[in-house]
């Protein structure tokens, strides 16, 4: 957990510090500091514990001053974290699976009262007891709720999103809870070297966070939340729907803002990354670390003249719809990685599945689609696995049959 | 009830009768007279029945269960003022079955009996177009979703204070003042200026006024009787039955504007009774000498010579 500082290097660009060997929980507890956050809360459950353990450190060793409160329970966890959103204080919290699940009463209400707090999920297969590894059904949860939700890959993607994911969720455009996905283990507890922005860099990307004629104030008395029967509700939807809605421009400004102040670090869409799809016959798309083997193994393959390629979705609320249909009707297959499941769904399909499907109904050139069912509980993907994905998916180009419609990867059968 | 019914914030204050169709029935436990009570009743435009079952306040404690039988009687009740709708023997074998208990059943039957056509006297009357009164209170528009503040948030009360009547900012989309069975009434003669009814009046309808005296914005006044219960002087502050209000006028302009006159109102409104409802309340018990209802047997008010405070 120590950091190390032997490898440490200074920058001279001026908008990063220093360059740290961090793991994901350490870089976001990185990103918290730099986001200048007033209120942590925080309740044990692996693989997020480290984030605390983390953030702790970096209070102890006086290098960030915060508000940090250590909750009885996940449920009072994010209560703290919603109350702190709506007093204008940048607030921070996260979890993992089932503790992810347990406070799923004040998640809710976090996003219908369009408090923006970000929430990093270390994601954690959905308990069968002891199960510690990664799978995405933990953050898919909050996914119809009013969430702004996106993985990320590294943990260099993992600090910036924090920066990112407060700017995005504090807009006024927006102001919608932002939960940063990312993979237990995988992306978690995995080092690499990390550019550490400093903090005059930061806060000249995020703004103040302002919550100006909500804040709940003595100075403005409102109510927050208040009964909301029959005569309300619809109106609430339809009102945090156009929220929903125009996140999306905001996620673009973002970014663009994000790569005046530290370089062209994202490119267009942003709300995907596409790698070496410009040719490519066949493409991959999943969500998180996913990327690493398959983004090796289309390295491999186009060493052998074969045309695939891999599109990373980044962001999953708002779904990126018209963009992404637009990338994926240029390829001839599309195979969807699915680290979760939806049992008894449509065609028995992952969520990702149904999702990207969906995306493409209205899409002039559909491409034909397969499903991978892979990696859950924490299981490895290996590049092999990735490289098998992609040749079931080229098959698939070929032939309009059912059969291999869905393959489990890893599976021991 | 009668006077109208607040359901939530932002509805107004609706007629009882909103939903009475025609040639329908309004059903409601009192021990006032069908006359005494439309004059609180919105008129509607076509003919419908009232019908009262002999009673006192029971379901207005909301929370609160009694268990005095009011539910089994409304029940025979239904019975009698629309058979279609379930018939006597029904509620009968109903109750008997649900709870073994025979003074239940007799309760619903009693009720049942006292509303039929042939009961003397009748207890069911045909109101016209003609009676009741004209209903003032408006309904409130409620907003479109994009005139909504975002976040399920609504302004507070303005803030502001003023001494005098009405003196407070209150909020003008939520009164509750209708369903109360009970009023304060004031000795202002009798008052010490203590200030216990405003300070404990947890709906805060007590204005300050420029002499030390505390009047009541009625509108606000749920009735608990936590006033009452509070005001250490005897005869200053009484709970009394709110139907024999037709407004909500201030008591404190009413004594300015002759005190000799207005003790003699306030004196003939407070009776002899002293009326409680200790249930409702639930505090009220330690200070009302009622008789304990014995089961089976429907005592409609609970009455005593004389409040202990």
């Amino acid at each position: 957990m120590s950091v190390a500082v032997a490898q440490t290097k200074s920058d001279q660009s001026g908008v990063y510090e220093r360059e740290d060997l961090l793991n994901g929980c350490q870089a976001v507890a990185h990103g918290v500091r730099l986001a200048d956050v007033d209120v942590i809360a925080a309740y044990p459950i692996r693989p997020y514990t480290e984030v605390m353990d983390a953030l702790s450190k970096l209070i102890a060793d006086g290098q960030f001053d915060a508000e940090y409160i250590i909750a009885d329970s996940e449920h009072s966890q994010f209560e703290i974290v919603k109350h702190a959103s709506s007093v204008n204080a940048r607030a921070f919290g996260g979890s993992s699976g089932t503790g992810w699940m347990y406070g799923m009463e004040a998640l809710v209400v976090t996003a219908t009262d369009r408090l923006p707090p970000l929430f990093v999920v270390g994601n954690r297969a959905l308990d069968d007891p002891g199960a510690f590894g990664v799978e995405h059904n933990d953050a898919m949860a909050v996914r119809d709720m009013g969430w702004l939700l996106c993985w990320v890959t590294t943990p260099q993607e993992a600090l910036e999103h924090v920066l990112i994911g407060y700017r995005i969720a504090e807009d006024k455009k927006v102001r919608m809870p932002m939960g940063l996905a990312m993979d237990g283990a995988f992306l978690t507890h995995s080092q690499h070297m990390v550019k550490i922005p400093s903090p005059e860099a930061a806060k000249r990307f995020l703004p103040q966070y302002d919550l100006a004629e909500r804040r709940l104030h003595p100075d403005n008395p409102i109510s927050v939340a208040p009964q909301a029967n029959e005569d309300w509700v619809i109106e609430i939807r339809r009102l945090n729907w156009e929220a929903a809605k125009r996140a999306r421009g905001v996620i673009k400004e973002a970014y663009k803002e994000f790569n005046n102040v530290f370089g062209e670090r994202y490119s267009a869409p942003y709300y995907f990354e596409e790698f070496m799809t410009e040719d490519a016959d066949v493409v991959l798309i999943g969500l998180g670390t996913v990327a690493a083997p398959a983004r090796t193994a289309v390295r491999r393959m186009r060493e052998k003249g074969q045309k695939v390629g891999y599109v990373n979705l980044r962001w999953f609320r708002p779904f990126p719809t018209v963009e992404l249909r637009d990338c994926l009707s240029r390829f001839k297959a599309v195979g969807v990685v699915d680290r979760d499941f939806a049992h008894g769904s449509p065609d028995d399909c992952g969520i990702l599945m149904h999702e990207v499907r969906s995306c493409l109904y209205p899409a002039k050139n559909r491409p034909a689609i397969v499903n991978f069912m892979g990696g859950l509980g924490g299981r490895d993907l290996s590049i092999a696995d990735a490289q098998r994905m992609y040749e079931t998916t080229q098959q698939a180009a070929t032939k309009d049959s059912m059969d291999g419609f869905i393959t489990w990867i890893g599976l021991r059968e | 009830m009668c006077k109208g019914v607040e359901p939530w914030g932002w509805h107004g204050v609706r007629p009882i009768n909103e939903r009475v169709v025609k040639d329908g029935c309004l059903l409601v436990v009192s021990n006032k007279k069908p006359e005494e009570l439309l004059k609180f009743i919105g008129k509607k435009p076509y003919n419908y029945r009232i019908a009262i079952l002999d009673g006192d306040a029971s379901l207005a404690g909301l929370w609160v269960n009694k268990d005095d039988l009011t539910h089994e009687r409304i029940l025979g009740g239904i019975a009698a003022i629309d058979p279609a709708v379930i018939s006597i023997e029904a509620v009968e074998a109903y109750l008997m079955d649900k709870t073994k208990q025979k003074h239940r059943a007799e309760a619903a039957r009693a009720a049942y009996e006292s509303l039929r056509q042939e009961a003397k006297p009748p207890r069911v009357k045909t109101v016209t177009p003609n009676d009741g009164i004209v209903w003032t209170h408006e309904r409130p528009v409620l907003p479109k979703w994009f005139e909504m503040q975002e976040g399920t948030v609504v302004p507070a009360v303005k803030r502001g204070f003023e001494m005098g009547p009405k003196g407070q900012s209150r909020n003008a989309m939520f009164k509750r003042g209708t369903t109360k069975t009970q009023r304060p009434a004031v000795r202002f003669d009798l008052c010490t200026k203590c200030t216990l009814c405003w300070v404990e009046c947890p709906d805060e309808c007590f204005d300050p006024t420029t002499d030390g005296f505390y009047d009541i914005e009625y509108q606000y006044c749920v009735g608990c009787g936590k006033c009452a219960e509070v005001c250490p002087v005897k005869e200053c502050i009484v709970m009394v039955d709110e139907l024999q209000f037709e407004d909500d006028h201030s008591p404190w302009e009413h004594w300015k504007k002759d005190s000799q006159e207005y003790i003699t109102w306030v004196e003939e409104k407070k009776g002899k009774d002293r009326v409680s409802y200790p249930f409702v309340t639930g505090k009220g018990i330690t200070v009302t000498q009622g008789v304990v209802m014995p089961e089976g047997k429907i005592v409609p008010v609970r009455k005593t010579e004389e409040v202990e405070v």
